[in-house]
């Protein structure tokens, strides 16, 4: 049993390092672009406003609102604004709009959205979803 | 018994209550998504981080208690420190009420399974902590073979849920860094600390009620942990494809993943290889309601975690499943079918170690299981329907997010409805468990003296009943024999 217990924590260890190793060769140095400050304001928007629980990010979040990775690439920051601003309808409600924003938080916002739009997600979400900018 | 076990009591019994308040809030949530303009009196953002984050810690809370329980037991001593497990006990708990009220009341985070604020997330790794120097402690002075897997499996896996957590204590500027930490607790803990541990308890609980030999199993449990540390740790790639890291992540995840079938075919050989079932009718009630939940955990941990996730770890195909209700059908598949109905299992037996569970609720019980399984079946239907035409509508045809989510409203109906009978069975359980503790509820919280005459003589006549009956049954083989012999003779 010792080996056994032995050839456990070896191959533990080993994993272990070998998973922080690749985590730490993926963010080390320059390999992701640093944020502007109005950037990381607009990140705070995003998690006051808890976006995340209806919209998902990079895939990850709430599954309601669709993905917002490419939302600014996609929409365009004309049709985001208004978005924020005068919130439609959500789809097949009839009194419940989206949540608005302030112009305020709306620019802070957009630059986040944009920030992350140039984030390189292997071309991640599949094409056909970019095709659809109105 | 040592007085480590009583005090896991009230962990177990905590485990439960909260099992039983989750399912109210997660219905009301599921009704907002098919009724888009139902208002309710918690807004959608903050039930959902309640229910993601009760979501983890129901499921902590009750492999503390079977920690200690277990490790106490399979150590063959008391816990180092006894006050320590009531400290701890009251440290978790506060954190948990305090997370869930100020989620509730709306204070939260914006990081989604990592809502709770600051202060609580770091109480939680103080919990963490406290746990694993305890058992560390314990292990040192144990007077048994320090090899023993059981031992070793559970003082891994809370070890790691140190390591796991602590990064997420810190703030990262980039989304990306975010991501990479969230998935150090929401895959780790689940897929590698978590599973060590389950493990760990399982095989205890196993040996324990008779349904396997120590020595048959200690190589398989051996087995099983050295292949989730090597899948599970680098297959946590496969939350990593899309979020911004280079492209070898795809390789990482893709591969580890696949290698995932090993821990799960090793545990369903073993099972089938090892657990008597023949024995099973010889099982007191309580065993055969523990032995149902475990049998439900296994079946949830082979096709819900293990076989959806295989099918969704490959690239090719997580690039149209990410991020859409098929995800949603494997997190409750994987996370309440596995996790859930083990600790529901681990903490229904703890319970009712010391107090007897009457012929009534016994029944009512099964009745309650059968509704989690169902209910959790349709639920994880409609999510995989509804997820299988988002898909086809959002990602391959190009529909907007507001249109598609009109034409599979039905499905997340659907999956409302399984929802509504889960969150009837869990209440029932819930409800069951309470009202059978009820009547000794002091003791199951302060107290470490012997519960009142009665019902500790009620249990001893319980086992020495069931000694009796499986001596006759050899008495009756034996007799048997010595008739045939007369026969024969004559
Ligand atoms: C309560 C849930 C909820 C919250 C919170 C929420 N959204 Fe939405 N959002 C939705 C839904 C649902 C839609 C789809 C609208 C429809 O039905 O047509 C949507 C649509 C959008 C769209 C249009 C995208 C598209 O594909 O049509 C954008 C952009 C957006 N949300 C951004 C945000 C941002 C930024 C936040 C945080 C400030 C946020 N949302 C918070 C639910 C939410
Ligand atoms: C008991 C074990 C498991 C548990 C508790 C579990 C739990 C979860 C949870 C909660 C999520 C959702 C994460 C989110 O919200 O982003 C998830 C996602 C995922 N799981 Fe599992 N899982 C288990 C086993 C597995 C296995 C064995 C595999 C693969 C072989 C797997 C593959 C995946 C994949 C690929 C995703 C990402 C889905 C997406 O792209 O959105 N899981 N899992
Ligand atoms: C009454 C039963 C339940 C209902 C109705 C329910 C409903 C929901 C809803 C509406 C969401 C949000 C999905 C979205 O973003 O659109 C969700 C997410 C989630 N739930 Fe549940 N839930 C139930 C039980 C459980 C249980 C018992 C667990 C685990 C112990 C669990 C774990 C999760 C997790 C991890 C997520 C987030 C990941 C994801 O959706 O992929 N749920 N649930
Ligand atoms: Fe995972």
């Amino acid at each position: 049993m010792k080996f056994v217990l032995n050839s456990f924590l070896v191959v533990l260890s080993i994993s272990l390092i070998a998973f922080f190793g690749a985590i730490y060769s993926s963010v080390a140095g320059n390999k992701l672009q640093s944020m502007t400050d109005q950037e990381l304001k607009g990140k705070h928007v995003f998690e006051q406003r808890a976006c995340i629980e209806c919209h998902t990010l990079f895939g990850n979040g709430g599954y309601s609102g669709g993905d917002l990775t490419k939302a600014y690439g996609n929409f365009g920051e004309v049709y985001l604004k208004e978005y924020f601003l005068q919130p439609p309808l959500i789809s097949g409600a009839k009194s419940k709009k989206h949540i608005s924003l302030s112009p305020a938080e709306t620019d802070l916002l957009i630059a986040y959205l944009r920030f992350v739009n140039s984030v390189n997600t292997v071309g991640w979400p599949p094409a056909v979803q970019n095709k659809q900018a109105r | 018994m040592f007085v480590s076990q009583q005090l896991s009591y009230k962990y177990a019994l905590t485990a439960f209550f909260l099992f039983g308040l989750q399912g109210i809030v997660a219905v009301g949530g599921a009704l907002e998504l098919i009724f888009p303009d139902l208002t309710m009196p918690i807004s959608y953002t903050s039930g959902r981080a309640f229910h993601l984050n009760i979501s983890l810690y129901w499921p902590l809370l009750g492999m503390f208690a079977a920690i200690y329980f277990f490790f106490s037991r399979e150590s063959g001593q008391e816990m180092y420190s006894r006050q320590l497990i009531n400290v701890n006990y009251w440290l978790l708990v506060g954190t948990v009420v305090l997370v869930l009220g100020t989620l509730l009341l709306g204070y939260q985070e914006g990081r989604e399974y990592l809502e709770a604020l600051w202060p609580f997330k770091v109480a939680t790794a103080i919990s963490t902590i406290l746990l694993s120097y305890n058992l560390m402690r314990t292990f040192w002075t144990a007077p048994v073979v320090k090899t023993r897997a059981t031992l070793v499996s559970m003082l891994t896996g809370s070890l790691t849920l140190i390591l796991f957590y602590v990064p997420n204590l810190f703030v990262y500027q980039h989304p990306t860094t975010d991501e990479i930490a969230k998935f150090l607790v929401v895959h780790l803990w689940e897929e590698m600390s978590l599973e060590l541990i389950g493990i760990g308890v399982l095989a205890a609980l196993l040996i324990e009620i008779g349904a396997v030999k120590r020595h048959l199993i200690e190589t398989a449990v051996y087995l099983d942990v050295i292949f989730i540390a090597f899948a599970g740790i680098l297959a946590t790639g496969h939350h990593y494809y899309w979020i911004g890291v280079p492209a070898y992540w795809l390789w990482i995840g893709g591969i580890f993943s696949a290698m995932q079938v090993l821990p799960a075919t090793v545990l369903l050989y073993s099972t089938l290889k090892n657990v008597s079932v023949k024995r099973f009718s010889e099982l007191s009630n309580r065993d055969k309601i523990t032995m149902g939940l475990i049998g439900s955990s296994t079946f949830y941990h082979i096709f819900g975690a293990g076989l959806l996730g295989f099918f969704m770890a490959y690239p090719p195909i997580n690039r149209y499943v990410h991020g859409t209700y098929i995800t949603s059908a494997h997190a409750h598949l994987a996370l309440f079918g596995v996790f859930g109905f083990l600790v529901l299992a681990l903490c229904f037996y703890i319970l009712f170690y010391e107090t007897v569970l009457n012929e009534k609720s016994y029944r009512w019980c099964w009745y309650a299981i059968g509704a989690l399984n169902s209910g959790l079946m349709i639920m994880a239907g409609g999510l995989l329907l509804a997820g299988g035409l988002q898909c086809y509508f959002w990602r391959i045809i190009g529909l907007s997010i507001g249109e598609t989510n009109e034409l599979i409203r039905p499905y997340l109906a659907l999956r409302a409805a399984g929802g509504g009978l889960y969150a009837m069975g869990s209440l029932g359980l819930t409800f069951l468990v309470i009202k059978s503790i009820w009547p000794n509820i002091r003791y199951f919280f302060y107290s470490t003296v012997p519960l009142p005459a009665r019902q500790a003589d009620l249990v001893r006549i319980r086992d020495l009943m069931m000694l009796f009956i499986e001596k006759a049954k050899i008495m009756e083989q034996v007799l048997r024999k010595i008739l045939e012999r007369l026969k024969k003779d004559r």
